[in-house]
């Protein structure tokens, strides 16, 4: 049973009228810790799962969409891959595979019947974008649609070594597969929007950057999206599938989720900056304070 | 009959412990006992009465959990062949004066070979084969479920290996609990072997969504069976596991790529046509290979390698390089990543990788 601690809405900034929200703590070693909002009206819609970036701020990433989720009707989960326990989490494979840790999420979920769609649609912002993608070809039967939103480097239809790649990583990595390559049809087929700003093109310290890498995938978040979904797009066709990817340029946005939203990273999104909340604030640079269930 | 007959063998056959093999038998049918022990064939039943315990000491019920077995009990069993290179070699067989429990799960016969460690198998006296209202013998083609076709849309996948014990079963369970770890509903299926549950057990045990073996077509055991009726036995399988909503069957075949029947499957092309793809369980390295020649032969190339040979990572390398083809152990079996790929793999969705490399 998924433990999950129910919490009052007055704890909880912001208008989430209609979106009864819980705290679920970490299973050490088996289940990260998420987030979770539960609409009264449920719409009948996929859930959407919400990836958090290197920062690992799981609730602001949590509250940005919460508005949205009670609108839409949706559930919404927000997984915390903490740093001892999920270290890496945005390769997905490695000595914890982040990729059982969210299925283990959604099945103690569905278990409980809080879900019942068999899909979900991920949204990943940078380091979460990288979870998202690798994710998505992981287990494409998972994902109904995924938001690829700024990530820092991809996984490229290619056999370089994963991560980079489908290839075999160059150091032994746990739930690495020579099959993987066979997903990649079924993840072609998934409509992908890779969103970057169009001023996301510095280079700071968190750009991941070697010789092989940037001449696999260029220097920038903004080249490295366009060249991912051109190398999408000539796999699609060397496999014979239609290729579902598309990019879309963020106008004067930088690397910054609430401006990536606030300029469409999400169709339909409703900004909801809670009362209270500092409008300026960026949700990837605000540490958890998650702390036993509680949200503080 | 005479009330008092009736009586008494009514009350035999209530209180008789039904075999595992018996599950699918309506118990209201029985309207007498016969005593054509000769005429027996694969499949009738039998009213019997152990007399010595053997090799098996235990009866699989029907009711999936094992019984003590006592000198003295009566039984409900189905006459049957075995073939068990670990414990029996047994044709379908009904004596007089007593029959040979040839397998744990009920299957009764004549045995005429055994493995040097098994004992002399228990022996039962028949009391009667079990006859319908119009006094035919009752057997289990009546209760099998309807022949149906091969339904399209599946994802099928075989599992095979280099002889009895050499961990098919739990390559099957692992694959399955993967398959069924990543969202399919998963359906396994003993396709040949004698009626048993352990392995009907194991694969509910792992989360399919639908378990089914040769009894539900009808067949106490596929040894010495017609292989037109076991290639019929699968389609209907897969469509009894298509109808329960089943993405994903995965079908072992019992024993080795040796055995006459299975290879005689192996060797048909249209019955290898219902797979996407197989597996291949093997104890050692030098089984691998010799098995990976003889499905070649065949016309199959396995997609991977698994069984017993997992434990020995020595012989896992030495298969690996003598084949070229990954050993897959259980774990990365019930990975619900390496499961999903390995079907993607096995139902053709994607070009082979040298397409996709630039």
């Amino acid at each position: 049973m998924l433990s999950a601690a129910k919490l009052h809405s007055h704890d909880v900034p912001g208008d989430l009228k209609g979106l009864s929200i819980c705290f679920s703590p970490a299973v050490k070693g088996v289940r990260p810790a998420c987030w979770i909002g539960v609409p009264a009206r449920p719409a009948g819609s996929v859930p959407l799962v919400v990836v958090h970036g290197i920062q690992r701020d799981a609730r602001g990433t949590f509250e940005l969409f919460s508005g949205y989720a009670a609108s839409t009707g949706r559930v919404l989960i927000a997984p915390l891959f903490d740093e001892a326990g999920w270290k890496g989490y945005q390769r997905v494979l490695g000595a914890r595979r982040a990729d059982l840790g969210l299925l283990e999420i959604l099945g103690a979920l569905r278990s409980e019947g809080v879900l019942t769609e068999r899909r979900i649609e991920l949204f990943g912002y940078s380091a979460g974008a990288q979870f998202a993608h690798r994710f998505a070809l992981m287990h494409p039967q998972w994902v109904d649609s995924a938001t690829v939103c700024a990530a820092g480097w991809y996984l490229f239809p290619d056999m370089m070594p994963y991560p980079r790649g489908l290839g075999v990583p160059e150091r032994p990595m746990s739930g690495y597969t020579g099959f993987i390559a066979a997903n990649l049809p079924d993840f072609l087929r998934l409509p992908i929007r890779v969103v970057v700003g169009d001023q996301d093109d510095a280079i700071d310290e968190f750009t991941r950057s070697n010789e092989a890498l940037d001449l696999q995938q260029g220097r920038t978040r903004l080249e490295r999206a366009r060249n991912w979904v051109t190398a999408l797009g000539g796999a699609a066709a060397r496999v014979g599938v239609p290729s579902a990817a598309v990019l879309e340029i963020l106008p004067d946005c930088g690397h910054d989720l609430r401006q990536c939203l606030q300029s469409g990273a999400m169709p339909d999104f409703i900004p909801d900056v809670a009362p209270g909340m500092d409008a300026g604030r960026q949700a990837d640079t605000v540490v958890s304070i998650v702390r036993g269930g509680q949200y503080e | 009959m005479s009330d008092q007959s009736s009586l008494s063998w009514m009350n035999r056959i209530s209180a008789a412990k039904w075999a595992f093999s018996t599950r699918r038998v309506v118990g209201e049918d029985v309207s007498g006992l016969g005593e054509d022990f000769a005429s027996a064939r694969s499949g009738d039943l039998l009213l019997a009465r152990v007399s010595t315990i053997g090799s098996h000491a235990r009866l699989q019920l029907r009711n999936g959990r094992s019984s003590d077995l006592f000198e003295g009990d009566l039984v409900v069993v189905a006459c049957g062949a075995r073939y068990a290179s670990d414990q029996f070699e047994g044709i379908a067989r009904i004596e007089r004066r007593g029959v040979d429990l040839l397998a744990s799960g009920g299957c009764v016969g004549r045995a005429r070979g055994r493995h040097g460690r098994m004992k002399r198998p228990t022996r039962l006296l028949p009391m009667g084969m079990l006859l319908d209202a119009n006094g035919q013998a009752l057997n289990l083609s009546r209760y099998a479920l309807p022949l149906a076709l091969r339904p399209v849309g599946l994802g099928v996948i075989g599992m095979v290996g280099a002889s009895m014990n050499s961990g098919k079963t739990s390559a099957v369970a692992s694959l399955v609990h993967g398959i069924h770890r990543a969202g399919y509903r998963v359906a396994a299926i003993k396709l040949t072997g004698t009626a048993a549950f352990g392995d009907y057990n194991a694969y509910l045990d792992a989360g399919a969504d639908y378990v089914a073996d040769f009894t539900d077509a009808g067949m106490v055991s596929t040894y010495m069976q017609p292989v037109q009726r076991i290639e019929r036995a699968l389609d209907t399988l897969l469509a009894a596991a298509h109808a329960a909503g089943c993405e994903v069957v995965v079908v072992e075949l019992a024993d080795g790529v040796l055995q006459q029947e299975t290879a005689a499957l192996l060797h048909n092309a249209d019955f290898r046509a219902a797979f996407n793809g197989f597996v291949y369980a093997a104890a050692d390295s030098l089984s691998a290979v010799g098995g990976c020649k003889v499905l070649k032969d065949a016309g199959i190339v396995p997609t991977a390698l698994s069984g017993l040979i997992c434990q020995s990572p020595l012989s896992v390398r030495e298969a690996e390089v003598a084949t070229g083809l990954p050993v897959l152990p259980r774990e990365v079996l019930r990975d619900p990543l390496q499961a999903g790929a390995l079907l993607r793999a096995m139902t053709g969705t994607c070009k082979p990788v040298s397409a996709i490399a630039a």
